[in-house]
């Protein structure tokens, strides 16, 4: 930003605008235009946005066991009796295992990895959620994990990832893939899509994780 | 603004924005502006001070249906522009619906030929790759898929590589990208080395009717499969993809010393040869032009052979650098084509014959007028 211009901003506005910036996706002309936005809003439409956000921090965790958001851990899927608490899906997001949830076709567990790799953004697999999803798979009841990373490269490269290192655990994996277009995100398959994809999906022993792209 | 079928000329001064129009219609073509470079230069500069919106849109006709190509530009501003600079956002559509590149490019063909040509012949190796890529682009868009994938590859590889060298990270996760650039990498190298072989078919004689029997234009794809390019044999794919896992695998410590990728199609060499001597070196300026332009003919007859359609040619300024003779062959080439759109400083290097055929247009300050030549 431009230094000369910031020094002429009241302090607070200023301070606004930094904290906008630091935001995914917004540079500094929407950071400028959402603070100003904020300050003619009224007081109380700024206070409900405020008291939403401080909610989401007060109240919202990392499920214990699957690493979801929510309000309390477990989270109510990892503490439903009625699933089936043999099968793990792996996801990149929260999102995804909700677009999941909504084919109703899934009754198993979950485990959000929270990213995906990607060297170019210096994300490797030791700043996902593996750890925990190693120690899940040590002490629960497992027989099948789903890779349902999203059909692109960085997808395929944690799916491959995963696959190799679940490999000596000698638990079934395989790779939620068919039906969905490469490239395509999870979180906007539509549910019939998904569903079909969750059915036919492949056991990686019998297909290379990176052959299916 | 409604083209007539045939020759257009385009007439006006340097500096009047005679090449607009072309480079419109090769955008529609490619979505890509002609020259090498980002698209920042096609829009108006004090668009690119203030942010905005720019638009280039156009209608094709073809034998049966008219197809309405257009290119939306969203700018940012200059100073969000230097804390990322790709923030001019295209977005491309075909008859209204949003498209995504590979599919938009090769609706409407135009083959563009610029005085900049001759950096086909003596520019660097990225210059032949850009021309052959888009040669194939216009026929196959599956091929543009793979370009853009296998350039994510390289771009994620080459980060890995610096990390592994850094200790950030294992060398074992760059397997899966060792793969996946074996896998991109060996379909580009395949369909490279198929479009250059037919592209020969139509590039000697072209070349041949523009320069005389004399010395013959040779055109050679040296891919790069291990530490050296060289030309190869018809391979399967399955086999080019071995050859490359095991390049990467063998030149392991030096790609780590680099931090690049050294092996793939991003590094391959389309060899230009005049009468066996390299052109880059050997050839005269001269020589070089009629090259460059053979090589353009070539490739618009290497897309109406693979779509079925004439393509449009563009003909940005080119006559005035060759002699009468050439410019007479050039616009007897033009005829085969169903539209030609030609800029010129001046309408003389147009021959009689061909100038009263032709439509004629002539631009000032960005301005153009319909004249009658
Ligand atoms: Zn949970």
């Amino acid at each position: 930003m431009d230094g000369h211009r910031a020094a002429s901003l009241a302090p607070p506005v200023a301070r606004l605008i930094e904290a906008f910036r630091k935001l995914p996706g917004v540079g500094p002309k929407s950071a400028q235009r959402l603070a100003y936005h904020l300050i003619r809003m009224p007081r109380a439409e700024a206070e409900s946005l405020a008291e939403a956000i401080l909610a989401v921090k007060d109240r919202i965790v990392l499920c214990q066991v699957c690493q979801n958001i929510t309000e309390s851990t477990p989270c109510p899927i990892c503490s439903d009796q009625s699933r089936d608490r043999t099968r793990i899906c792996v996801v990149e997001e929260p999102l995804d295992s909700m677009a999941i949830e909504r084919t109703r076709s899934y009754d198993g567990l979950y485990h959000v990895l929270h990213g995906v790799i990607s060297p170019v953004n210096g994300i490797g697999a030791d700043d996902l959620k593996v750890r925990e999803l190693l120690e899940r798979l040590r002490d629960e009841s497992v027989t099948e994990v789903i890779l349902a990373t999203n059909p692109n490269l960085e997808g395929e490269a944690t799916a491959m990832y995963l696959q190799r290192l679940l490999k000596p655990l000698g638990i079934a994996v395989s790779r939620l893939a068919r039906g969905l277009s490469s490239g395509a995100d999870l979180e906007y398959a539509d549910e019939s899509t998904l569903a079909h994809a969750l059915q036919g999906r492949t056991r990686s022993a019998d297909q290379d994780a990176s052959q299916s792209l | 603004m409604e083209l007539s079928p045939g020759l257009t000329i385009i007439q006006g001064s340097n500096g009047q924005g005679k090449s607009n129009l072309l480079e419109a219609a090769f955008l529609l073509s490619v979505a890509k502006s002609p020259r090498a470079g980002v698209d920042r230069e096609l829009i108006r500069w004090d668009l690119l001070q203030t942010g905005g919106h720019a638009q280039v849109g156009g209608f094709a006709r073809q034998a049966d249906n008219t197809i309405h190509a257009q290119i939306d530009f969203e700018v940012a501003a200059q100073g969000d522009l230097q804390a990322a600079p790709n923030l001019v956002r295209k977005s491309l559509r075909v008859n209204g619906v949003v498209t995504p590149a590979a599919d938009f490019v090769g609706t409407i063909n135009v083959i563009a030929f610029a005085a900049e040509d001759i950096s086909l012949v003596v520019g660097a190796p990225g210059e032949r790759r850009r021309y052959l890529d888009i040669l194939i682009s216009q026929t196959d868009p599956a091929y543009l898929r793979t370009l853009q994938r296998y350039g994510r590859v390289v771009t994620q590889r080459n980060h890995l590589l610096r990390q592994v060298r850094e200790r950030r990270a294992s060398d074992e996760e760059l397997e899966f990208w060792d793969q996946r650039l074996a896998a991109e990498g060996a379909a580009i190298v395949d369909r490279r080395r198929r479009a250059v072989e037919r592209l020969l078919i139509y590039a000697v004689p072209a070349h041949q009717e523009l320069a005389g029997v004399g010395q013959p234009l040779g055109v050679e794809y040296l891919p790069k499969l291990d530490d050296q390019n060289r030309a190869i044999q018809p391979l399967p794919v399955r086999e080019l993809a071995d050859r490359l896992l095991k390049a990467m695998r063998s030149m392991r410590s030096r790609e780590l010393g680099q931090g690049v990728s050294v092996v793939g199609p991003h590094r391959d060499e389309l060899v230009i040869t005049l009468g066996g001597q390299p052109a880059g070196t050997f050839a005269s300026r001269g020589q070089a032009r009629t090259i460059a332009l053979a090589l353009r003919i070539a490739e618009a007859s290497f897309v109406e052979q693979a779509t079925g359609r004439k393509p449009v040619l563009a003909l940005d300024d080119v006559l005035s650098e060759l002699d009468e003779d050439r410019r007479n062959r050039v616009l007897e080439t033009s005829r085969r084509y169903d539209q030609t759109l030609l800029t010129t400083t001046d309408e003389e290097f147009v021959g009689e014959p061909f100038r009263r055929a032709a439509s004629h247009l002539s631009i000032s300050s960005g301005v153009v007028k319909r004249s009658n030549g």
